[in-house]
């Protein structure tokens, strides 16, 4: 498969901070590749550099095979970014907005009439053209702020939290816009410290953490990295201590939690820990209200990998 | 390209409120208050003939020089400096007493003596021209006495002309209120340096989430960045010309004898004025409310150092105090040609200050430029 962006030992400080630490990635034509990490993780940083926007300290980036320079013009013709933090003019309605960046890439105005249009369709912003930025809601505005990174159809778009405060129903229609556009052919990068996000999007996911990588893969590759299988949760009251302590002795089981009437037990893989649980609480005469399993999360895999959660 | 680009900067530009307050509105604003303020002053300094009285008794008719003069300056034409009552002793001390004469004349033992009440300045131009008088008449005398010739080759001519002693000679006639207005077109052609500040921040990474997203496209820097400050430089100069107009047609300031060299020079200002923004914009990593507090709080101090606060006397009193300053402050270097324009016979110093000014230009636009050359950012 074709390697449209090829990043190798990448390192980038901020004064003496490493923010970016000897990172390694590659992302392959057609797919939808995750940055996933916490707030201060590198994942802008990484994005910026990609983009030659930031300099860095050492490290090689390709992108279509082109090593990516400031000057790069034709390399940046192909590209659409859509920033963490809204970029459009104030002064301009939704339309002239994307009007306005799409004229920096296409000059013919049919053309670029067509793809404005297009690319309203794709944010769902018809109904607020005329609009000014500070008339639309967060979602909208996020929205336009997409609209204006992606009207051109470029090849390879960044999208750096996209979804940062906005309303489900504003998330969905990101979401569902991008996998139109990785569907008409678009290369994506998509950072995020949302993990359902990058589940239901990326085909390959880098999960960072204080600017270093600490793996890389499909998310059932990644979940394959960690001891966690299963997590099964069971509503019950005055469950027994000595209860708990046979539990804690069965197979599988990594550990055992209850609190508030709620008993977490978390599993090693294997594909008959649901039926065995229901069958020792049957066995020792456990009522129980509510009983569900779940498979593990990139949250898990984060936790396990680094001992905090994703969102810390 | 460049067309697109140009006509949503000026779009942008143009509904800007607090930018085109600044740019705009302010200007025109101050330049009302300066008429309200300065308006009355000027007329009040204009020249009005003084009433004077002078006895007529017979050792003034007999002392036909002194006489000759007081009518002729009494005459009206554009020399006319007294109105004169030709009256008693006794009339003419009640006229000073009742204060409807500043001073009387009157001749005793064929020494002419000036009576007043008070001193001011109608007492003394009245004092001033008694004493050229006695000036003149004394070294006509003794030229006459000494060397009779004088009478044959006119030199005696000469010196008896050479007085014009209160006269209005230029054509444009220069008022000081003039000062405060050519500051003010002056600063206006400065305060572009807000527009140059809101345009470069849309280019450069470090300074918006646009100037990123402009970063990033395949356009060149140069281009992006020349567009818009050509849309900032039709705005300002759009401005001018409507405060010039708004200045001669409504506000009555007599600019407008060397409307094109004004034009000119106010436009190599505007022009250096937006490139003093963008050198601001660039050259400092503050917020972009500090960006605009130092600009305005340095084009305010660059306007009172050329003299709008205060009285004519404050400029000059910095320009002999501060001379590096004052050849370096952009707002001075526009006011000085201006004023060049208004009240001297020759262009030199005109065309001293337009040559000043455009290097002051071409200064800020090389360290704006190596500013913005910088390929990448360390942070933004």
């Amino acid at each position: 498969m074709e390697k449209i962006i090829e990043v190798e030992n990448l390192t980038k400080y901020y004064g003496k901070f490493k923010a970016v630490d000897d990172l390694n990635i590659y992302v392959e034509k057609g797919k939808i590749f995750g940055l996933l990490g916490p707030n201060g993780s590198g994942k802008s940083t990484t994005i910026n550099c990609i983009l030659s926007l930031l300099n860095y300290q050492d490290g090689k980036i390709k992108i279509f095979g082109e090593e990516m320079k400031p000057n790069s013009y034709n390399l940046k013709s192909k590209i659409g970014v859509v920033f963490q933090d809204v970029a459009v003019f104030e002064e301009l309605s939704v339309y002239d907005n994307i009007d306005y960046f799409c004229g920096l890439y296409i000059k013919d105005k049919k053309i670029r009439k067509k793809y404005v249009e297009d690319a309203i369709k794709l944010t769902g912003l018809e109904d607020f053209i005329k609009f000014r930025p500070k008339q639309l809601s967060g979602g909208l505005l996020r929205r336009l702020n997409i609209a204006c990174g992606i009207a051109h159809k470029p090849e390879l778009i960044f999208l750096d939290e996209p979804t940062v405060a906005v309303d489900p129903q504003s998330r969905n229609n990101i979401l569902e816009g991008i996998k139109k556009l990785n569907k008409d052919g678009a290369t994506i990068v998509y950072t995020t410290h949302y993990m359902e996000e990058v589940e239901q999007l990326c085909n390959r996911i880098a999960i960072l953490d204080k600017g270093k990588m600490i793996a890389v893969g499909t998310k059932e590759a990644l979940k394959e990295l960690i001891l966690v299988g299963e997590k099964i949760t069971v509503e019950t009251d005055n469950l027994d201590k000595k209860i708990i302590k046979k539990l804690k002795e069965q197979k599988n089981i990594i550990e055992v939690k209850y609190e508030d009437n709620i008993l977490n037990v978390t599993y090693e893989k294997g594909e008959e820990n649901l039926e065995e649980m229901i069958s020792f609480l049957k066995d020792n005469n456990v009522f129980y209200s509510k009983i569900f399993s779940e498979l593990p999360t990139l949250n898990d895999v984060f936790l396990e990998l680094t001992g905090k959660e994703l969102r810390d | 390209m460049f067309y697109h680009l140009f006509i949503y900067k000026l779009k942008i530009l143009l509904r800007k409120k607090t930018l085109l307050f600044w740019t705009f509105l302010f200007p025109f604003i101050l330049g009302l208050f300066f008429k309200l303020a300065l308006g009355n002053i000027g007329a009040a300094f204009e020249f009005e003939p003084i009433n004077i009285a002078v006895v007529n008794n017979e050792e003034y008719k007999l002392d036909t020089n002194l006489n000759s003069i007081i009518t002729s300056l009494s005459s009206d034409d554009k020399n006319k400096i007294f109105n004169t009552k030709y009256v008693n002793e006794e009339e003419a001390i009640t006229l000073l007493d009742d204060k409807k004469v500043a001073a009387y004349i009157i001749i005793k033992d064929k020494n002419p003596e000036l009576r007043v009440k008070s001193s001011g300045i109608q007492e003394t131009i009245i004092k001033y021209v008694l004493d050229q008088y006695y000036q003149t008449n004394d070294t006509v005398n003794n030229m006459i006495k000494f060397n009779p010739e004088v009478v044959k080759n006119g030199i005696l001519n000469l010196v008896a002309k050479q007085n014009n002693y209160v006269l209005d000679d230029s054509n444009e006639k220069i008022d000081f209120t003039l000062n405060y207005f050519l500051t003010l077109i002056a600063m206006t052609c400065l305060y572009g340096g807000l527009i140059g500040l809101e345009v470069i921040k849309d280019y450069e990474a470090n300074l918006s989430p646009n100037g990123a997203r402009s970063c990033v496209s395949p356009i060149h820097k140069i281009k992006l960045l020349s567009s818009g400050l050509l849309a900032g430089f039709v705005i300002q100069i759009v401005i001018l010309i409507l405060l010039i107009a708004f200045l001669i047609v409504v506000f009555d300031v007599n600019i407008n004898n060397h409307l094109p060299k004004l034009f000119l020079l106010s436009s190599v200002g505007c022009l250096a004025g937006t490139l003093l923004g963008t050198f601001v914009g660039v050259s400092n990593k503050k917020s972009e409310g500090f960006k605009i507090g130092l600009l305005i709080a340095v084009l305010m101090a660059c306007c009172f150092f050329s003299g709008m606060m205060g009285s004519p006397q404050v400029k000059t009193m910095f320009d002999e105090a501060l001379p590096l300053f004052a050849k370096i402050n952009p707002i001075n270097i526009i006011t000085d040609g201006l004023y060049a324009l208004f009240a001297y016979d020759t262009f030199d110093s005109y065309y001293n200050c337009l040559l000043r000014i455009g290097v002051f230009a071409i200064v800020m636009a090389i360290l704006t430029f190596i500013f913005v050359r910088r390929k990448n950012y360390d942070s933004i």
